[in-house]
């Protein structure tokens, strides 16, 4: 109960009240008091009503309080409650925390800490960052939420596609963090995140385009690191480690997208994602990474439609392709697919030296063993 | 003594820009160092939403010469 229905009722909470600050603490409250009522009365037949009757007497209390220094802050809490309003209160709370005047790092900090119900030193250890640094982005997002005037509304149609676009970056930069970190708490909370995200704002194609990708990249969690911690590339992978039921879902997931015809970046991943499940067919692909460089023309996206289309044509179609892109002089991988290509081609010393600059840039110790690994080939000739 | 006001916190900004014809909204105050201010307008809206969208109307007007605006709220002061 506590994790399901908490960031509805905090939602709700801060319709009433114009103050996240005082919502979580009536909220807090509120909890407080049912832990020590519950054990002794029973369950409440509407557990989640209870809590909510319970906060906003709380909110009444304060605001009287309030309003006894000030006669202006009276009558602040202006609309009627009815339960049907809930999962807009939900969506409000979500395009609010994802915001994009507010920072990136806010963004993440902010829904994790109000809709996903991290304590601020969880969220602290889940990015590796000092507790003080987490609690100061809160505090200032809260602060410029109120200070400069963000309003606590879902966007109408006109706006909603671009604000969309923000709110899903955020849940993919969460679910990214933790995957490539292989910390699993962020990834598992983004893939919840979404999915909620899904059965409030139905039907959108890329919401389930996103959470198809997440799906299908999370499936191969427990067959992409050996044992001692290095990478494993996909077609290195045993198969039998994939998660099934994330595949299928996934898959079922972005077909359903796709039929919507609103085309867009995380449906191509996630369809990219979902060839690459089933059998790596390598020109299909590449026809899906050309289709997402019109949405996403980016280094990276370029780098990995490169890679497609030296398994698909060849590789020196490949390399000159990589050759061509600009930008990526200290991302890894750049340098490690080159290497590859050179390899491939022959071109042993060229490729030596890719190999190592590539080690040297990789930030983590499984992307600094892949290619070593791989590297393992080349220094026999 | 013509016009003056105060502003808010320089947390509460946020700067406008356009890429490719696509709005960018960054959080912060407008960081370069040249040229910062070459001019403001004030206006009476009721969230950061309204604000952003004029912002942005005026930055679609100023294309020849890459416009950036910052947009910040002025102190209200209570009685």
């Amino acid at each position: 109960m506590y994790r399901e229905e908490r960031s509805r009722i905090l939602a709700t909470l801060i319709r009433w009240s114009r103050n996240i600050d005082d919502a979580e603490e009536v909220l807090q409250d509120a909890f407080t008091k049912a832990a020590s009522r519950w054990p002794s009365d029973g369950l409440p037949n509407n557990p989640a009503a209870w809590i909510l009757e319970i906060a906003k007497h709380r909110l009444v209390d304060i605001r009287r309080v309030e309003s006894r220094r000030s006669e202006l802050l009276s009558q602040l809490i202006v609309d009627n409650p009815t339960p049907e309003e809930l999962p807009d209160d939900i969506l409000r709370l979500i395009f609010t925390c994802c915001h994009p005047v507010l920072s990136p790092e806010s963004q993440i900090a902010l829904t994790l800490r109000t809709l996903g119900g991290l304590a601020t030193p969880e969220i602290a250890r889940a990015f590796l960052l000092p507790e003080p640094t987490i609690a100061q982005r809160i505090v200032r997002a809260k602060a410029k939420i109120s200070n400069a005037g963000i309003p606590y509304r879902v966007p109408d149609t006109s706006e909603l596609p671009q604000r969309l676009d923000s709110l899903l970056a955020v849940l993919y930069l969460i679910f990214n963090e933790g995957y490539s970190t292989l910390r699993p708490t962020l990834a598992t909370e983004a893939i919840h995140l979404a999915s909620q995200l899904n059965t409030w704002l139905p039907a959108q194609a890329e919401v389930e385009g996103l959470l198809a990708l997440m799906l299908l990249i999370h499936s191969r969690c427990d067959a992409r690191t050996a044992p001692d911690g290095s990478l494993i590339t996909l077609d290195q992978q045993d198969r039998t480690l994939w998660h099934q039921t994330e595949i299928k879902a996934g898959i079922t997931l972005v077909e359903q997208a796709l039929k919507r015809k609103q085309l867009g970046p995380y449906q191509l991943q996630a369809a990219i994602a979902g060839v690459h499940a089933e059998s790596t067919d390598w020109p299909q692909i590449e026809r899906l990474y050309a289709e997402l460089l019109r949405f996403d023309n980016t280094p990276v996206v370029r780098l990995n439609h490169a890679i497609a289309v030296s398994y698909s044509c060849g590789w020196q179609q490949g390399l000159d392709l990589l050759n061509a892109i600009e930008g990526l002089d200290n991302y890894h991988p750049w340098h490690a697919a080159r290497a590859q290509f050179l390899r491939h081609l022959g071109r042993f010393a060229e490729a030596r030296a890719a190999f190592d600059r590539a080690i040297r840039l990789a930030p983590t110790r499984a992307e600094r063993e892949y290619p070593s690994r791989i590297q393992a080939p080349i220094q026999k000739h | 003594m013509v016009a003056g006001d105060a502003l808010q916190p320089s947390f509460t900004a946020t700067t406008i820009r356009l890429d490719q014809g696509k709005r960018i909204a960054t959080d912060g105050p407008y960081a370069e160092s040249k040229e910062q201010l070459g001019g403001f307008y004030i206006v009476d809206v009721n969230n950061i939403d309204e604000a952003t969208a004029i912002a942005e109307r005026i930055c679609r007007l100023h294309t020849w010469n890459h416009a950036v605006l910052e947009v910040r709220p002025i102190m209200t002061f209570d009685a």
